[in-house]
């Protein structure tokens, strides 16, 4: 038996105080005459053993109850004869192994399993003739002391200053070393390994290699066998919800519940920027996971900062899952119609711009403005992300300058043609940027195609380039409607491609329907029929709204809206065109500098040891903070609980059971003991007050 | 009247009126109201017995013969006066008393001169032995007026020493020429023999026997709590106890004792009252008179 606070045990000395009192209080005897003596001896001798064996019961009873007060106040430790098996090993080695991972921040008893398991581990130290080697299980396992030692104290003080993570376990990493530095120490001596851990993390532990020497593997399960039932949020996903409304999200969480117990009616709550927005009850039967999903509207003052919080448990901190919600930036078109009608349904874009209405453009917002040709001299295209020449004849050379500019510097550029063409004109201006060149307008129908008996009059897309990042985005191509389309009219191109051009899309008769291309940052499309009902009824299809939405974003070359969450310790990216230079900004609010080496396209950022929100903080003021990633635990160690254990499968489960009772704090016995002794020391008192009542009557 | 501490005249000008009648029957010189043994000549007829010679004629019913053809003798009852020995316990356990209570001897002298009173007025006789460890003073039954004073002196020069010896002083009674008498014994009783009680009971084959139990209050209630060493009146023994252990118990001990002798008593006929020292004196007389004319 061992103390947490051995120096309480002067107290012990207390259990003098009630024969010291006795002995100041004691009465000197009167002296009476008295006749019948007789009956007093007689009386005396039947009761007067009864009487002092229970005043000395009282005075014991009051001895003890002190004694037990500051045993109790001692915490006393039960230690086992047979703890862990380890009273073989004097003269040997013990590692211990500590668990220092989130889920033994679990509160058991008002206690953490690692405050329990730090506990156990100071009881180990203090055997005669034997080294201690201290190994923390963080994903990168290193020996605590520089050294193995044999000062109890100074292990002691290390294991006291054991700090819990918020990162996973790595026990066969720590095992490894474990047994690697056993080996080294001492082939003589049997060594011993414990490790401190979860149910869950003692599973299927590594044993000593062959080899190894005498190495005896002790697991100690520190949750003593109690159930440890966990609820956790291990996951969010996000997509834009356009059919809920402008702007709106749909979130899934998923929630697990690692317990024998159903989840009636869980609290749920999601949060932006710190303030509940939205709130639930979920279901979750027992050891079984459950999705709930909100519909949520991001506000345009807010930042983005989202959690999903769960109701509070044992083990608190996976109750919370942090991400960004980072609202798309809109992709801003300059559309140059080159077929203008005051008939809206005959204009040019009348069908582009209804495609791009923000209600249907599929979360991605699209802010388009159409100019005729007779403006374009007024317009900075730097303002812009895509350029749109629909059905333009022709262009200035000063715009042309101007959009191979736009284009090489990364903008995005979008052709279609109609009668309006002049192709000469447009392969003359435009050479460098279009993907190829531009020949001659091509009906679809023919006479010979007339004559075999099929409608040949008009033509289909048919081949799909399914490694294009525009046609990646339709499972299944082929069966939508654009297969349907009905080309009647279309350009025909040169069939040598310039460098970098590639077709996206062909008809059946293969002529190139869509074609692209990329100069140097920008990227070109080329669609060689009208993008209005003229030449085709395309426009009219349900996909040509996606096959637009996606094109104007592979040329504006927007970047997935939701950043990429991490987990706590693993190693981040960061774009360097989204940043530069800068700070980036941790949840407690401390800044790092970073900086990027010139021709880097992404920085490496390993400090990601919290949960919560990173942010992008740069040094130019003019800039704003961006979002950058957020990072929450890794939840497959939410359940700590192990299965039930097979023959042979899982025995150090049960081992570790059978050596977690052997270690018990006794204060409770103590000051149970001591509320039973203060009871009897009552009833004792009241005896006597009883007795000596009837005595006086 | 002569001063002492064991008369008070209020009590025995309240007692003046007080008879004591006994239900037996006693032998005595003169004529009183108590029943004789002795068949004699006055008024009140007893029985008729078969003539037998030596009877006087006279006493023969002639009337009975003439019915019988048989002589019987007509037998009346003679009344005589009555002799009381009062037994004085003056052993040293008798010298003791707690709080205002009087000591036990003075109880027991102020009983005894108060019955006294009570029966020398009624023209009966009065006697008194006195005894502690020994025999002390006897003083015959005589029925004069005068007697009276001679008795309460004797109680006054009485002095309480040694241990209790109510067999030797019960044994010294049986012995004296006494004829049939009521003796009473006034005394704490702390002989615990099987002897005494049996003296007790051969003594009342030849006179009337009452035990007047006298006892201090605190000898029954036991009113001790605090720690105390007991000294013995008597032998001087003693013991250091904690009264509250055991007050229960010695109650139960006393309570038991004078349950015993009480019981014992009364199996041979011996007339029995406890009377402790806080119990007024007439209350006493009373309860005993009372007792002796069931």
């Amino acid at each position: 038996m061992t103390f947490l606070s051995p120096w309480l045990l002067a107290g012990l000395a207390g259990i003098l105080i009630p024969p010291i009192i006795h002995l100041l209080l004691r009465r000197k005897p009167k002296r009476v005459i008295f006749p019948t003596l007789h009956f007093i001896l007689t009386s005396h001798k039947k009761t007067s053993r009864r009487f002092r064996l229970r005043q000395i019961l009282l005075m014991l009873t009051r001895c003890l109850l002190l004694g037990l007060l500051a045993f109790a106040i001692a915490r006393p430790l039960m230690v086992s004869e047979d703890q862990s098996g380890m009273d073989a090993v004097d003269g040997g080695t013990i590692f211990i192994v500590l668990d220092t991972s989130y889920p033994m921040q679990y509160r058991l008893d008002d206690e953490s399993l690692l405050m329990r398991a730090k506990i156990m581990a100071s009881n180990l130290v203090g055997r005669a003739n034997t080294q201690y080697g201290l190994i923390v299980a963080d994903p990168k396992p290193e020996l605590v002391l520089s050294e193995l030692s044999a000062d109890a104290s100074k292990v002691r003080d290390s294991i006291g200053e054991i700090k819990p993570g918020l990162h996973g376990r790595n026990l066969s990493a720590a095992l490894s070393l474990a047994y690697s530095m056993a080996a080294e120490s001492s082939q003589d001596q049997l060594n011993s390994v414990v490790v401190l851990s979860t149910p869950a993390g003692l599973k299927d532990l590594a044993r000593p290699p062959p080899g190894s020497g005498q190495i005896k593997l002790v697991p100690v399960d520190v949750s003593d066998g109690n159930p440890l039932p966990n609820r956790a949020v291990i996951d969010v996903s996000i997509r834009a919800a356009p059919e809920m409304g402008t702007g709106h999200w749909e979130l899934t969480t998923r929630i697990a519940n690692h317990s024998n117990e159903d989840a009636k009616k869980l609290p749920i709550w999601l949060a932006i920027d710190g303030q509940t927005v939205v709130n639930g009850l979920v279901d979750i039967p027992a050891n079984e996971e459950a999705s709930k999903v909100f519909y949520v509207a991001l506000g345009e003052q807010q930042s983005g900062q989202a959690e999903i919080r769960i109701a509070d448990d044992a083990l608190t901190i996976d109750n919370r899952y942090p991400f960004w919600m980072i609202p798309a930036e809109p992709i801003r078109v300059l559309a140059v119609n080159g077929s203008p009608n005051a008939n809206p349904y005959k204009d040019e874009l009348y069908y582009v711009q209804k495609a791009v209405e923000p209600a249907v453009a599929s979360g991605v917002r699209i802010v388009m403005k159409s100019l005729g040709l007779d403006r374009l001299g007024q317009v900075d295209l730097d303002l812009y992300d895509v350029v749109m020449l629909a059905n333009v004849e022709k262009v200035t050379a000063e715009f042309s300058r101007q959009l191979t500019i736009f284009v090489k510097k990364g903008g995005g550029l979008f052709i279609s043609c109609g009668e309006q063409i002049n192709a000469i004109e447009l392969n003359r201006r435009l050479g460098p940027l279009l993907p190829r060149t531009i020949r001659s307008k091509k009906i679809a129908g023919d006479a010979a195609a007339s004559n075999e008996g099929q409608d040949r009059r008009v033509a289909h897309l048919k081949l799909f380039n399914r490694k294009h990042p525009i046609i990646e985005n339709f499972a299944a191509p082929e069966t939508t409607s654009l297969a349907l389309a009905q080309i009647e009219k279309f350009m025909l191109l040169d069939p040598s491609p310039n460098a970098g051009g590639d077709v996206i899309m062909s008809l059946d008769n293969g002529a190139p329907f869509l074609v692209g291309r990329r100069v140097e940052k920008g990227r070109v499309i080329l669609m060689t029929t009208t993008i209005d009902r003229d030449w085709n009824d395309l426009v009219i299809r349900p996909h040509f709204l996606p096959l637009l939405v996606h094109t104007l974003r592979h040329l504006a070359q927007t970047k997935t809206t939701q950043s990429k969450p991490y987990t706590v310790g693993q190693l981040a990216t960061i774009a360097t065109t989204d940043w530069g230079a800068g700070r980036i900004r941790l949840p407690n609010g401390k800044r790092i500098d970073l900086q990027s080496n010139p021709g880097d396209t992404e920085i490496r950022f390993a400090e990601t040891k919290q949960t919560g929100h990173y942010s992008l903080d740069p040094i130019d003021e003019t800039r704003k903070t961006a979002p950058a990633f957020s990072v929450h635990l890794d939840t497959s160690y939410a359940k700590l609980s192990s299965r039930q254990a097979t023959v042979g499968e899982d025995v150090t489960a049960s081992q570790a059971k059978t050596s977690l009772s052997s270690t018990r704090e006794l204060w409770h016995y103590a000051l149970l003991l001591l509320f039973v002794m203060l009871g009897s020391e009552a009833w004792l008192l009241y005896r006597l007050r009883i007795r000596s009542r009837a005595g006086t009557a | 009247m002569h001063q002492s501490p064991l008369i008070d005249p209020e009590l025995f000008g309240r007692l003046s009126g007080l008879s004591i009648r006994f239900d037996g029957h006693v032998e005595g010189a003169v004529t009183g109201f108590h029943r004789s043994r002795a068949k004699g000549s006055s008024v009140e007829f007893a029985q008729y017995r078969e003539y037998a010679p030596g009877d006087e004629i006279k006493h023969i019913d002639w009337k009975s013969y003439a019915r019988n053809d048989r002589f019987y003798v007509k037998q009346f009852e003679d009344e005589t006066d009555l002799r009381t020995l009062f037994v004085v316990d003056t052993s040293k356990s008798m010298d003791f008393k707690i709080d205002d209570n009087p000591k036990k001897i003075t109880y027991a002298g102020q009983l005894a001169a108060a019955l006294a009173w009570t029966l020398i007025q009624q023209g009966d006789a009065i006697g008194l032995l006195t005894h502690g460890a020994e025999i002390g003073t006897y003083l015959p039954p005589r029925s004069r007026p005068e007697h009276f004073w001679r008795f309460i002196r004797n109680l006054e020069a009485a002095q309480c020493g040694g241990e209790t010896n109510l067999a030797s002083a019960l044994t010294h009674v049986a012995n004296l020429p006494l004829k049939r008498s009521n003796v009473v014994l006034l005394s704490d009783c702390l002989e615990f023999t099987e002897n005494f009680i049996s003296i007790l009971k051969q003594l009342r084959r030849r006179h009337y026997v009452s035990v007047l139990h006298i006892l201090d209050p605190s000898e029954v209630q036991f009113p001790f709590s605090d720690l105390t060493v007991f000294e013995d009146a008597e032998n001087h023994s003693e013991q250091q106890v904690d009264p509250r252990a055991m007050a229960e118990e010695y109650r139960s001990a006393v309570s038991k004792w004078l349950d015993e002798l009480k019981n014992s008593l009364s199996d041979g006929q011996v007339n029995y009252k406890l009377s402790t020292t806080d119990i007024a004196i007439e209350t006493a007389v009373m309860t005993w008179a009372r007792g002796r004319q069931r």
